[in-house]
């Protein structure tokens, strides 16, 4: 199973940390410059925190599509097992059949 | 009756009755079964609607950032979403798949396959009597045997269908667990959707402070709105957070309602779907309910 990477993890955990502080520091700022200065720079956080997450986010999915594909396995076994059930019937139909082909058979021969 | 003491076939025919009564374990599987795929599809819902939220929130924090850029040029990397429509596409596909696997075992104990079983035995049965072999059988006889016949393709297929789920139980595990582990339990878990979209919605409510800040405290109108859409940014964030949590939630219980039907506990299988179809409707409701918040806000 792929696994996510990481280092992409640990930027991730980084930059979380870096937008509580921006965070943190907006709330406890006073003067309009310093709140809208911080509030461009969570603007820039937030860009590169939505790329990496999406990246982690792809790289879960891989891992998703990877188990997936044992589920997929499973399914082709459920559908031999419909397929044999099928078997079952089909061979009784098949003894009728052939014993039908008997009487016939056995029909004619009382005619000769 | 030539060549079956008669004694022996009424032995045989109550045995043949008692055994078809115990072969079918009922219709519990198949109830079951219908409720996971139920469950997988409303799952499959919560997620389209929590990735499409998410994914237009991110989509308004990239316009507003690329729109104070100074470069010139447009890149598609300069709208990042945290669900990209390929992953996107492929949890749908996963979730196909696990729908596809229920929609087998849905086939596999329907109660058609074992009808075709008895009813080929029961021609079977009229073809011994009718032919020259004349065989005499009893009506009653060739009903049990055909009644029985079924009853244990029935079995059969129930038990194959319960082997498969216990062997494909891990497997299905992994898949939900690690749509639940991406999505997260909370904003703090910061490998996770939840975290992506807590961020876009910091840096919401960070431009609408912004704003605040560079109105003159005079100006109560615009200062007044700005709080509005404030408030209604948290609710709205909440509400998605909410849902993302309850969409992890549902992913979870889908892992324990294939588990319970593995285990042939058919009452626990069944308690958690129907919570996944519950949650659902919280969902729904949340997510309009934020989308008004959100369009409030943007309209003032």
């Amino acid at each position: 199973m792929t696994q996510t990477n990481p280092d992409l993890q640990q930027l991730q955990n980084s930059l979380g940390d870096l937008l509580d502080s921006l965070t943190a520091a907006q709330d406890a700022a006073t003067d309009p410059a310093t709140i809208q200065a911080i509030a461009g720079q969570i603007a820039e956080l937030n860009h590169r925190i939505t790329a990496t997450g999406g990246l982690i986010f792809h790289q879960q999915t891989q891992a998703i599509t990877d188990a997936v594909q044992q589920v997929t396995d499973q399914t082709a076994k459920v559908q031999a097992a419909i397929a044999h059930i099928a078997d079952i019937a089909g061979f009784v139909n098949t003894i009728s059949g052939f014993l039908g082909l008997v009487d016939k058979a056995l029909a004619v021969a009382k005619l000769v | 009756m030539g060549w079956f003491p008669f004694k022996r076939l009424v032995l045989t025919a109550a045995l043949l009755a008692g055994l078809s009564a115990c072969a079918t374990p009922g219709p519990l599987l198949t109830t079951d079964i219908t409720s996971i795929r139920a469950g997988v599809a409303a799952t499959r819902d919560q997620a389209r609607t929590a990735f499409e939220a998410g994914n237009q929130l991110a989509m308004d924090q990239d316009v507003a950032w690329k729109l104070k850029q100074a470069d010139a040029n447009l890149r598609e990397s300069d709208f990042p979403l945290p669900v990209a429509p390929a992953d996107a596409l492929a949890w749908d596909n996963a979730f196909g798949a696990l729908d596809a696997y229920g929609a087998a075992l849905q086939r596999l104990v329907a109660p058609d396959q074992a009808a075709a079983t008895s009813d080929a035995i029961s021609k079977l049965g009229a073809q011994l009597n009718s032919g020259p072999l004349n065989a005499g059988l009893p009506s009653s006889v060739q009903a049990l045997f055909a009644t029985f016949g079924g009853a244990l393709v029935q079995a059969s297929a129930e038990k194959s269908a319960t082997d498969i789920m216990r062997r494909a139980d891990p497997a299905f595990h992994t898949v939900t667990v690690g749509m639940a582990d991406a999505v997260g339990d909370s904003p703090r878990n910061r490998a996770s959707l939840q975290f992506t979209v807590y961020s876009n919605w910091t840096a919401s409510l960070a431009a609408i402070t912004a704003s605040y800040s560079a109105t003159a405290p005079t100006d109560t109108a615009t200062r007044r709105d700005l709080i509005q859409k404030y408030v209604a940014a948290i609710q709205a964030r909440d509400a998605q957070l909410a849902n993302l949590s309850q969409l992890r939630t549902s992913l979870l219980a889908l892992a324990e309602a294939h588990a319970a039907a593995a285990r042939g506990q058919p009452g626990d299988a069944q308690f958690w779907i129907g919570r996944i179809n519950g949650w659902l409707d919280d969902i729904k409701q949340r997510a309009d309910a934020a989308a008004q918040a959100q369009a409030q806000g943007s309209a003032k």
